[in-house]
């Protein structure tokens, strides 16, 4: 997958799982104050990016950072990458 | 000419019932001390309990003033049709939904807010006797312990899992907590549906109208089935979805715009 499906992948993923509007799901976007992810969403996030990805986010210190969307896309692809290089 | 006796109608009822309201918010304010003083030494039940009963009153005479221009009906709202303890979920349109709590067979349940209602200083005294939570400040942790020790209690839990009224008149997204209590607590989902009251008061207006409130209350749903893991998500898509089903019929059946 392109990095452009991955970070697609995410957006449907999130989506249809939460609900969101197509017009939020900007880079920019914070997790917290424009998505309206709570902190129970995030558990539920890391569920869905597992599902979708089979990346294994749950004990990732990096998640602790995650602001924005952008951020989320940038973890993602970095997990991806580690993996295909392992 | 029809227009204007509804026009009027609306009229009436605005003044009718913010008026009643007010003032009968404020003779419940000034009885809650001595009714408190009075539940405390007689029957002796602890202060939360006594407030979620004054919570519960002042909702039925709020749904009786109402009633001159709205109707209420309501479905398998019975006593025993609900376990002892549970966690009650409602959708939310109104601001009078939480009045609509007094249409419930039970009255000792517990509402897990956000933090809003909490700077509010007519409400916070209330809120604090009636130790309701404020699940924007409370960690995980500390919610588990506080639904632990009222499932306990034999109280109910009370959550909007939409978190905030929805305006666009559907069902906004169901938020995951009160699934992930059910499961790790092992204590039932209880669905209660409400329609109606969007047209009664929808969010961003200011003036009431007539409507038709129908409430129906869903069977229990149990953890059983949803115990592996991260199970909650299965959980919360399956309880929107049969909210959704029934709310839909509902507004079918009453004509609920």
């Amino acid at each position: 997958m392109t990095d452009e499906e991955i970070i697609q992948v995410i957006n449907d993923s999130m989506i249809e799982e939460f609900e969101l509007d197509v017009g939020v799901m900007l880079p920019e976007s914070h997790l917290s104050k424009d998505l309206a992810l709570d902190s129970l969403d995030f558990v539920d996030l890391v569920v869905v990016l597992q599902k979708a990805f089979n990346v294994k986010l749950r004990e990732d210190p990096r998640m602790r950072k995650i602001q924005t969307l952008g951020d989320l896309h940038a973890l993602v692809l970095e997990k991806k990458r580690e993996l295909e290089s392992a | 000419m029809q227009r204007i006796v509804g026009f009027l109608i609306v009229v009436l009822m605005n003044l009718w019932v913010y008026l009643i309201l007010f003032l009968w918010t404020v003779i419940g304010s000034l009885i809650s001390l001595p009714a408190w003083i009075v539940f405390r030494t007689t029957l002796r039940w602890r202060t939360p309990k006594i407030m979620h009963y004054f919570v519960w009153i002042y909702g039925k005479i709020c749904m009786l003033i109402f009633q001159p221009f709205v109707q209420f009906r309501k479905r398998h709202l019975l006593p025993h049709r609900l376990p002892a303890s549970g966690i009650i979920i409602m959708n939310h349109y109104s601001f009078f939904d939480t009045f609509m709590l007094g249409a419930l067979p039970v009255f000792d349940g517990y509402l897990c807010l956000r933090s809003w209602p909490f700077k509010m200083f007519w409400y916070y005294l209330f809120i604090r006797a009636a130790g309701y939570i404020d699940i924007e400040r409370s960690s995980w942790d500390t919610i588990v312990a506080y639904a632990k020790k009222r499932i306990e209690e034999k109280s109910y839990i009370m959550i909007f899992p939409e978190g905030h009224r929805s305006r666009t008149g559907n069902l906004g997204r169901f938020y995951s907590g009160a699934f992930k209590l059910s499961v790790e607590l092992k204590i039932p989902i209880l669905p209660l549906c409400i329609s109606g009251t969007q047209t009664l008061l929808p969010p961003g207006r200011f003036w009431l109208k007539p409507a038709t409130v129908v409430m129906e209350q869903l069977e229990p749903v149990y953890s059983d089935a949803f115990m592996k893991e991260d199970g909650h998500i299965e959980m919360r898509k399956y309880v929107k979805q049969k909210m959704a089903e029934t709310v839909s019929r509902l507004e079918k059946e009453y004509q609920i715009a």
